[in-house]
């Protein structure tokens, strides 16, 4: 009786003092599925570097980087906003309208964007951004017409028009030549180079390869003044020393650099950074650009890749590629036709 | 027997009340130990990028101190059980909007400078062009020049405003800089 009692008495001091739930398993995540290349052709971001010749000022080039404070923010981060939209056959083309001050005759004439229903641009919910302190890029690939569309400082009007300060669409079955679309030609990137090719995404992790060389950026003090070299067509506004890396320089992680400690997705990447290098593309804060994962099959949760997951690794693991000549910088674009 | 029971019954309620209120205590104070640490977390950079949820938690907190000194310990527990978890939701605030104000300070950054190159090598091509174009005469490119000259100007300082943290009123004068910048470059040739 007085067992039944106190066993009856200790379960109401559970009910009534409250008791914790079990946790709830993560459900598992997509299938893994390939990497996606978006141009069709072989260009130069596709190219590997990993035998390629070191610069012969590459030690001194990377000492001044480094003297300077390496990347933006002190280290190597990583910024998710980019976002990469898949144009379906038969999407809605929206009017393009060029903003005043558009930069003519760097960027392309552009009749009309292909703007998929759902879709958004660099770091916003949607197709309104604020163009006014923000770069606000739009990238859509239509694979119907294998043309690549972006745009710089974009944002879509109520009537659904296109604004945009500088629109280009790039041929996906084209394999560029070393000045891109001309020397001294920017492009919805400072360095005059496509944007989407040379980002990564969260589906490439997931493939366990990046098969192409991505998107760096560095403060403009950190970059070399006054001058761009090849792939590199233009520069923003370097004012670093003439001891520094200039825009276009492709640094390359060193063969000896110990991946094997990184996380398994930043293994994925740091091998890129081993084989493709990375290309000096704008001016900036936050050093590698990586895919919004809103639009990729895989989620960055998923591969357990973050902001800083790269953060081990600093500007002093890097060497710089050998390049060509040097190009000083005037803004005079000449078209090459591409 | 009847009567037994009735005093078995009788005092139940009491047993359950104190049960309950020793079985909290100990846990509460601990839990208020782990909000207060929580809330000291929040000063500075919190306090900064993201005030309205900081207020939240310190208010959060104020009322599981209340509980405390009410002795509803029970109560204490379940708010003070929350606050850590709010806290880190307002520093993970905090920290996503100082991001989204640097980036939008990193973008203004590069692309004012970059336009004002730009303009400064369209001024120079127009100044030593022998015919110009329509719509354009040397006043057009006088006033450009002034105006990149007080864009420069103006552009001076914005950097030590920044390393001081102050990044909103940095972006409000970026901003303002990049769009006459855009102005001119749309009266001396862009469309």
């Amino acid at each position: 009786m007085l067992r039944r009692a106190f066993a009856a008495f200790a379960a109401l001091v559970v009910v009534a003092c409250g008791s914790s739930s079990p946790a709830t398993a993560p459900s598992p995540g997509p299938p893994a599925s390939g990497a996606d290349p978006i141009f069709t052709t072989a260009n130069v971001w596709t190219q590997a570097v990993d035998g390629a010749a070191i610069h012969p000022q590459s030690t001194a080039m990377i000492s001044q980087l480094v003297s300077l404070g390496g990347f933006g923010l002190g280290r190597f981060q990583v910024d998710f906003s980019m976002v990469v939209l898949d144009a379906a056959v038969g999407v809605a083309q929206a009017p393009f309208v060029p903003s005043p001050g558009y930069y003519t005759p760097d960027c392309d004439t552009l009749a009309s964007v292909p703007l998929p229903a759902g879709g958004a641009i660099e770091g916003q919910p949607g197709y309104s951004c604020d163009t006014s302190a923000n770069d606000c890029h739009l990238i859509v690939v239509d694979r119907q017409a294998a043309r690549l569309v972006e745009v710089y400082q974009a944002t879509v009007d109520a009537g659904g028009r296109v604004h945009g300060l500088c629109g280009i669409a790039w041929n996906l079955s084209t394999s560029y030549p070393p000045d891109v679309r001309g020397d001294q030609c920017t492009s919805a990137d400072a360095a005059g180079l496509p944007i989407a090719p040379l980002l990564f995404s969260a589906d490439e992790l997931a493939h366990g390869s990046i098969d192409h060389a991505i998107r760096f950026i560095l403060p403009n003090a950190h970059i070399r003044a006054r001058v761009f070299v090849h792939p590199a067509s233009h520069a923003g506004a370097p004012s670093g020393p003439a001891t520094t890396v200039p825009y276009g320089a492709r640094l390359r992680l060193r063969a000896s650099y110990p991946v094997a400690g990184l996380t398994a997705g930043a293994q994925v990447v740091a091998r890129a950074l081993q084989k493709y290098g990375m290309i000096l593309a704008d001016g900036g804060n936050v050093a590698l650009t990586a895919r919004d994962d809103r639009f990729t099959t895989h989620k960055w949760s998923e591969v357990s890749f973050d902001s800083h997951s790269l953060q081990a690794i600093t500007a002093a693991d890097f060497e710089v590629v050998d390049f060509g000549a040097v190009i000083p910088l005037t803004y005079d674009c000449v078209r090459n036709g591409r | 027997m009847r009567t037994q029971a009735r005093n078995a019954l009788a005092v139940v309620p009491f047993l359950l009340a104190v049960a309950c209120t020793d079985a909290a205590k100990a846990p509460a104070e601990a839990a208020m130990a782990a909000a207060s640490s929580a809330v000291d977390s929040l000063k500075g950079e919190a306090e900064k990028y993201a005030p309205d949820a900081v207020k939240s938690v310190q208010a959060s907190f104020a009322s599981a101190k209340d509980l405390i000194t009410r002795q509803d310990y029970k109560g204490a527990l379940a708010a003070a059980g929350e606050i850590p978890g709010k806290a880190r939701a307002a520093l993970a605030a905090a920290a996503a909007k100082k991001d989204a104000l640097l980036k939008s300070w990193s973008e203004l950054a590069a692309g004012v400078p970059e336009m004002v190159n730009n303009l400064k090598a369209r001024i120079a091509s127009l100044s030593s062009a022998k015919k110009l174009p329509k719509g354009i005469d040397k006043a057009v490119i006088a006033k450009a020049n002034e105006g990149v000259a007080a864009i420069e100007s103006g552009w001076h300082g914005l950097a030590d405003q920044v390393k001081g943290g102050n990044y909103d009123a940095a972006i409000a004068k970026g901003k303002e800089l990049k769009a006459q910048a855009q102005a001119i470059l749309a009266s001396i040739g862009g469309q």
